[in-house]
């Protein structure tokens, strides 16, 4: 991407879902966070499922969303505690979860299971958005088309293409999805949005939302705001 | 050296936390372990049932590797889900303790957790992860302590996703909770050395990938 194509900060943020999850976060790293990313008014922000409702207290009053995973990042947790997880963020008030899908059935070549899984966590998500993630990373150009074949059988439209924590999304990858289902199928982006030059080639390629746990770098601040305190001291 | 062969393999979690294939992989590792007689297999969740069914009648246990690798989400989610893996097949379960309760110091959120686990364990084996490479000494002293009040069966050192076991770690970790805890040393035990340290620490239980090349190392070195 030229960088007479960089898109600017303030083009940026209406597409960026600036997370915060990792096993240490405290509830006074998130409200030191959410402090540092409310002055761009990013659609969203990501968090584990014991801080939604500090997140909907946090941004009460803005026009921000709680998101929040399931499953996550590794995608090896079954049906039953997937649906449990929905549920338990539909019933504190997420907007949107994002669901590590079940790897095993796909590596396996089994896309009515991991359909039917889709299918079964949808139906418990009433008014909770459902997001799938079939990380884009490991698997092969033909095994992403009948994955996301399965996710629109199943009622979803709306992937996140990995989970981040090491497995990057390409931008062919957005490409190729792009080609295959047009705007049948919504593309978040997650895995490797670093900078602008990244956030601005993927949704030149189509993606919707752009997933990141380093939105100042993305955004071109070059002093990085320090909100968490770093341990072990 | 006065360990059998057998009793080295007894200490090994055959593990495969993988994402990247599928089904057939899942049988080699456990094939794996019944041929070299492992403790266990240790696999994600969704991977119990194949697992428990390519180890019926072979002695191999499964071990259900819960909440990986951050360990985040409520503890009645958590224990709702032990159940769920042990109804499955598994009949050890290793799970992610969280973390961020014990950098906050919510102790109570922790002893509240370690409870439900070990009741929704019943008898099946129950190891809390620490994930070491995140605590304080204080708190890893802190947590295994908690561990031990609850009647957890093992305090474990690392999901392996991040910084593995090191010797400080398991012997710190053996002190607080011997006789009546176990220790599991994990992440990064790659050669009979490390293998052999980390049993020399206190540890009695070692989750490894490298299962396999380690035995072959272990019959060099000592006969078969």
């Amino acid at each position: 991407m030229e960088s007479a194509n960089r898109m600017k900060p303030a083009e940026l943020s209406p597409y960026i879902v600036s997370s915060l999850i990792e096993a240490d976060v405290t509830e006074e790293d998130l409200v030191g966070f959410v402090e540092a990313v409310k002055p761009y008014g990013f659609p969203s922000l990501a968090v584990d499922l014991p801080y939604i409702d500090l997140l909907n207290r946090l941004l009460a009053g803005t026009e921000t969303r709680t998101t929040t995973v399931s499953s996550y990042p590794l995608g090896g947790m079954t049906t039953e505690v997937k649906i449990r997880q929905v549920e338990y963020a539909r019933d504190h008030g997420a907007y949107d979860i994002d669901v590590s899908m079940n790897y095993l059935a796909i590596k396996s070549g089994d896309f009515e299971s991991a359909a039917e899984e889709v299918r079964r966590v949808v139906a418990a998500a009433g008014p909770l958005k459902i997001v799938m993630i079939p990380q884009v990373a490991i698997l092969t150009n033909e095994e992403k088309a009948r994955t996301c074949e399965a996710l629109l059988k199943a009622g979803c439209s709306t992937i996140k293409t990995a989970s981040g924590f090491g497995w990057k999304t390409e931008v062919e990858d957005v490409v190729l999805i792009k080609r295959l289902f047009g705007d049948d199928i919504e593309i978040e982006v997650s895995g490797g949005v670093r900078t602008t030059n990244d956030a601005t080639a993927l949704l030149a390629a189509g993606a919707a939302r752009l997933h990141t746990s380093k939105p100042f770098q993305v955004m071109g601040v070059d002093a990085e705001p320090t909100y968490r305190k770093k341990e072990p001291a | 050296m006065t360990m059998q062969r057998s009793e080295f393999a007894a200490t090994i979690d055959h593990t495969y936390l993988k994402i990247s294939s599928g089904d057939g992989e899942i049988r080699r590792v456990c094939l794996e372990a019944e041929k070299f007689e492992f403790a266990s297999v240790a696999v994600f969740p969704v991977a119990v049932p194949l697992s428990a069914a390519a180890l019926e009648g072979t002695g191999v246990r499964v071990c259900a590797a819960l909440g990986f690798h951050l360990g985040t989400y409520p503890p009645e989610l958590k224990a709702h889900e032990v159940e769920d893996v042990i109804r499955k097949g598994a009949a050890e379960v290793d799970l992610v303790m969280n973390v961020a309760a014990a950098k906050a110091g919510r102790w109570d959120l922790l002893k509240r957790e370690f409870e439900l686990f070990r009741k929704a364990a019943g008898e099946c084996i129950a190891k809390i992860i620490l994930e070491t490479c995140l605590l304080t000494d204080a708190e890893k002293t802190r947590a295994c302590e908690i561990a031990k009040e609850a009647g957890l069966d093992f305090v474990k050192t690392s999901t392996g996703y991040k910084k593995g076991a090191t010797v400080p770690d398991v012997k710190l970790m053996h002190r607080t909770v011997a006789p009546q805890l176990e220790v599991k040393a994990s992440g990064g035990i790659r050669s009979l050395d490390d293998a052999l340290a980390m049993l020399d620490a206190g540890a009695s239980r070692l989750g490894t990938s490298a299962g396999v090349t380690l035995m072959k190392a272990f019959e060099e070195r000592f006969g078969v």
